[in-house]
């Protein structure tokens, strides 16, 4: 598809059907998103202990931040699945 | 268009204001990338002194990972063909509908990323000059935690003057940019190529390829890999911007992806041979006396009394990507203004369609920067926004890519790139946290304080916008 910026009236409608679909995607995923957020901070939390840390401490933080990483990563995985909870 | 821009209006959005109307080759997105390997220069040298003989692999698997994310910005940035000044922008459209506080983050932590290009530019300006031409000006003055150096002085008067250029007019066309590129490679490859053939590349400094505790499996080095990655990510990822023209390609899914392997192959040569040369031809030890200026040495080895030219056309490159970065951040800070996600003020622009507000505040604050630090220290600083925005953005392209899979987009990028778009996120999300305090805990503090500004700043400008829209029924009561 081509976009020609002197026809303004497509980008126009390009740009609403874009939004319309962004509305439908984001629709019922906000409680979702704010606690895949909360891991994403947790995970950083962790990998902040661990560089501060040494020895022991900072193993078990490093292993803690990646895994909550991994685990972060691996929640949106069925968001994008095609037929996964938004339906596509 | 409406001619709301004229007389400092508020036109709807930086294409609007700017004229993006155009149908671009390949060739002219690639264009935008010519002066990103100068950005080589701004830490290449504090790389090496970190990690040693890694370095050159650090830099070309950076460009690499650059690479990758440029496919995944790039369909974004065809998706919101009315958007322009970076990727951030186009994440910031994404999540705004899913947490209303990441979008001004992504946007404020893009501007951020890009803004200290003054402040680092005009440092290392100053730097070189005082190596090579005023090596007894070593003064500096220390008030608190702020201190001025000749460099300071001479970077200040740079980023001045070329404020007071741009306030005439902005002039960042696909053309201009292709000169002003062209012009700031001539001294890098210089540097690079002619001491290769010149033989001045020792190859005992190059090994051996171990990290610096000489321990491979041990959290330190993955500490100071990842120090590395951090420091570099925000150099050999900026060929990024190859990204912006997407949606006024002739062919976006033609042209797109030709930019942006043109654009990385060409980084992968600079960040690729730069720091084998460096390292090689100037060794570990001299490059640590003073890692800022580390191609000042070179210079000098390579081109004898030629040097003075040298680090004259290398002053000049500078001065370009500082151009380049002014008007790509003041483009940022009025789309982000234009938006919502940041206070009012900044989206005006002054009789001659300058975005002068926001140029102005660029500058003010890169003065600041300047008396804070020395320019890796901003340079850290300033990779936490980078990093917080790429984290935000290539999440945001696969929630993206998900909305609008049934779409036909104008660019869509290979489908295992958008899959590991997440991965990559994640990657630099360690970065951001195993790699980034090894380069001192007061830049990351630093750099987290000015990104987390965004929020109040959004949040002001929320209510002041609310306080705004209040119909005025109390005055009229009153006047009944």
């Amino acid at each position: 598809m081509t976009l020609q910026h002197d026809d303004l009236a497509a980008v126009d409608r390009f740009a609403e059907s874009v939004d319309v679909a962004l509305e439908e995607g984001a629709a019922g995923t906000q409680e979702s998103a704010l606690r895949l957020i909360a891991t994403w901070v947790a995970a950083g939390i962790a990998l902040t202990i661990a560089v501060r840390g040494s020895g022991a401490v900072s193993t078990v933080f490093y292993v803690v931040g990646l895994a909550l990483l991994v685990f972060a990563v691996a929640r949106l995985l069925p968001q994008l699945a095609p037929n996964g909870r938004a339906g596509r | 268009m409406s001619n709301s821009g004229e007389g400092g209006g508020t036109p709807k959005s930086a294409a609007e204001a700017f004229g993006l109307s155009r149908s671009l080759s390949w060739f002219d997105g690639f264009s935008i990338a010519l002066g990103v390997p100068a950005l080589l220069l701004f830490s290449v040298g504090s790389v090496a002194v970190l990690t040693g003989t890694l370095s050159p692999f650090i830099w070309i698997l950076s460009v690499t990972i650059g690479l990758v994310q440029a496919f995944v910005f790039a369909q974004m940035a065809g998706t919101f063909p009315r958007k322009s000044g970076g990727h951030s922008l186009y994440g910031a459209e994404t999540w705004r509908r899913r947490n209303r506080f990441l979008a001004p983050l992504t946007v404020w932590g893009n501007w951020f990323a890009w803004s200290p290009v003054l402040a680092i530019g005009g440092l290392l300006i100053g730097g070189y000059v005082q190596a090579q031409w005023l090596p007894s000006q070593d003064w500096e003055l220390s008030f608190g935690p702020f201190s001025i150096t000749i460099a300071t002085v001479i970077g200040a008067g740079v980023l001045l003057a070329i404020f007071w250029i741009n306030h005439f007019s902005i002039k960042d066309s696909a053309r201009v940019q292709q000169v002003l590129g062209l012009i700031s490679l001539l001294p890098i490859a210089l540097l690079i190529i002619v001491p290769i053939f010149a033989g001045h590349v020792d190859v005992d400094n190059l090994g051996p390829i171990a990290p610096p505790s000489g321990e491979w499996l041990e959290w330190g080095t993955l500490e100071t890999i990842a120090a590395g990655l951090f420091v570099a990510a925000w150099s050999a990822y900026a060929f990024e911007t190859t990204i912006c023209y997407t949606a006024e390609f002739k062919n976006p899914g033609r042209d797109a992806p030709r930019a942006i392997l043109g654009a990385g192959v060409l980084n992968l040569v600079f960040y690729g041979l730069g720091p084998v040369v460096l390292l090689g031809a100037v060794g570990p030890q001299r490059i640590a006396e003073d890692p800022a200026v580390a191609f000042a040495p070179l210079a000098a080895d390579t081109f004898g009394a030629g040097a003075d030219i040298v680090i004259a056309l290398l002053i000049i490159a500078f001065i370009l990507i500082i151009n380049t970065a002014i008007l790509g951040s003041a483009r940022t800070l009025f789309q982000a203004s234009v938006d919502g996600y940041t206070i009012k003020g900044l989206d005006k622009l002054s009789k001659r369609r300058v975005p002068a507000r926001a140029m102005g505040f660029d500058v003010g604050v890169n003065l600041l920067l300047m008396l804070l630090g020395t320019p890796i220290s901003i340079l850290a600083a300033s990779t936490v926004g980078y990093m917080i925005t790429n984290i935000l953005d290539l999440s945001g392209g696969w929630l993206l890519d998900r909305d609008t899979r049934r779409m036909e987009v104008p660019y869509r990028a290979p489908r295992a790139i958008i899959r590991i778009a997440p991965v990559l996120a994640a990657f630099n999300f360690v970065l951001l946290f195993a790699g980034g305090p090894s380069w001192g805990w007061g830049a990351v503090a630093l750099g987290w304080c000015i990104v987390l500004l965004a929020i109040p700043l959004y949040l002001y400008r929320r209510w002041a916008d609310a306080r705004d829209a209040q119909p005025a029924v109390a005055v009229e009561g009153v006047s009944a």
